[in-house]
């Protein structure tokens, strides 16, 4: 019998308090493919973040002086000037190198932060100019009030990139025969940008044909499981039958395309900002 | 119900060994995944164990580089016309290398079937 087929590219997603530093860097909780959908190769303090397909993004969650790298100037969600004050929406009149609340910090400079080898752990150092990372223009003082997000933004960032590999970026179809069901689960986590997040599971029988299921990880938009099943039974039923038809999707570019809402409207209607996949 | 049939063998007098060519209900798919640059998995239910996969290895072009990196997806999107074809046959050939069938964006050599 026919039976549409669903298409799930990979976007990692690490959503984690700030730590305070020790030795003049913080070791931000470990990740996995399980909890994170990356696992990142090594960086050192040569290693341009520019040059990667994943970007370690800094919330403040504390006003702080004096506590952020001098090459960070601009907000990255709203590209206002750090240095604004009242005038840019912030809070008070401060320098750039002091954290308001609020403002989101793109760490892009070269000795920001560490990276293991697919060890699932990210170092970020602080703005003084000793410690293994972080110098007084590429580090940042964090606080556990502030958010680190690590975020994949485009496709193919570490060689070896597929399932067995570990790092970034593999991709899965299913026959909509095959799922099972979808189930939220706790996330109560934000979003960069102030977007309160929830996640849920979609279940598929598993590829190798043993007993535990495929599961397909959403990281999306608070409230939105409602529309997430409609978007699956709308795909059930949609009757076409020549392609996969792309519920996510994330390309070499850093290009994302959707299936959107119940309506397959083709936008991100579900406030995806992460998707892949790991096991029961 | 349709069948799909996979061949991996170059010459006539080398098929009919396990692990060269298979033929398999279009209902028996588990999924397609991606496993590197260059190559897709198309699993299906074991026929020796329902509890283990075959597995259907679809070679494509580099998947990292710009000039294809658009290639395994439009070869999921073959393998899915393919498997949901309404051959009129009751049965299509997903590749053949005796005959040198492929999907449109596949690669044949290298291409395999592996029973588990």
């Amino acid at each position: 019998m026919k039976t549409p087929y669903i298409y799930f590219g990979t976007k990692g997603y690490w959503n984690t308090p700030g730590v305070t530093p020790t030795s003049n860097v913080a070791a931000l909780a470990t990740f996995s493919i399980a909890t994170a959908g990356l696992l990142t190769a090594t960086k050192n303090n040569s290693t341009d973040p520019t040059t990667l397909g994943y970007r370690v993004l800094h919330y403040a969650g504390d006003a702080v002086d004096d506590t952020r790298g001098t090459d960070y100037t601009t907000d990255f969600v709203n590209g206002k000037l750090f240095a604004g004050g009242t005038a840019a929406g912030w809070g008070a009149n401060k320098n750039a190198d002091d954290k308001q609340v609020g403002q989101v910090t793109n760490l892009t400079g070269v000795s920001a932060y560490l990276s293991g080898s697919a060890n699932g752990v990210i170092t970020v150092g602080d703005n003084v100019s000793s410690g293994t990372a972080g110098t007084t223009a590429t580090g940042i003082l964090m606080t556990t009030n502030d958010t680190v997000v690590v975020e994949q933004f485009k496709r193919n960032d570490a060689p070896g990139n597929g399932a067995s590999a570990g790092e970034l970026s593999s991709c899965y179809a299913y026959p909509m025969t095959a799922f099972r069901g979808a189930n939220p689960v706790a996330y109560a986590k934000t979003h960069y940008d102030g977007t309160v997040l929830d996640q849920t599971d979609l279940y598929f029988e598993s590829t190798d044909g043993t007993a535990t299921d495929d599961i397909i990880r959403i990281i999306h938009t608070a409230n939105k499981y409602p529309d997430l099943v409609k978007t699956m039974e709308a795909i059930a039923n949609c009757g076409i039958y020549n392609r996969a038809v792309t519920f996510y999707d994330l390309d070499i570019n850093g290009l994302e395309t959707f299936a959107g809402g119940p309506s397959l409207s083709g936008a991100n209607d579900l406030g995806i900002v992460g998707c892949w996949r790991t096991t029961a | 119900m349709k069948y799909l049939i996979v061949n991996d063998q170059a010459t006539l007098t080398s098929m009919g060994a396990v692990d060269q060519t298979f033929m398999f209900p279009q209902n028996r798919v588990l999924g397609i995944e991606s496993i590197n640059d260059t190559t897709t998995n198309l699993l299906v239910q074991g026929t020796n164990d329902v509890d283990d996969e075959d597995t259907i290895v679809l070679v494509h072009a580099d998947k990292s580089a710009a000039a294809t990196h658009k290639v395994e997806r439009n070869l999921i999107d073959d393998a899915v016309s393919a498997i949901n074809s309404d051959s009129r046959l009751g049965f299509t050939v997903l590749f053949d290398l005796l005959n040198n069938i492929k999907l449109p964006n596949q690669t044949l050599a290298g291409s395999t079937y592996t029973e588990d």
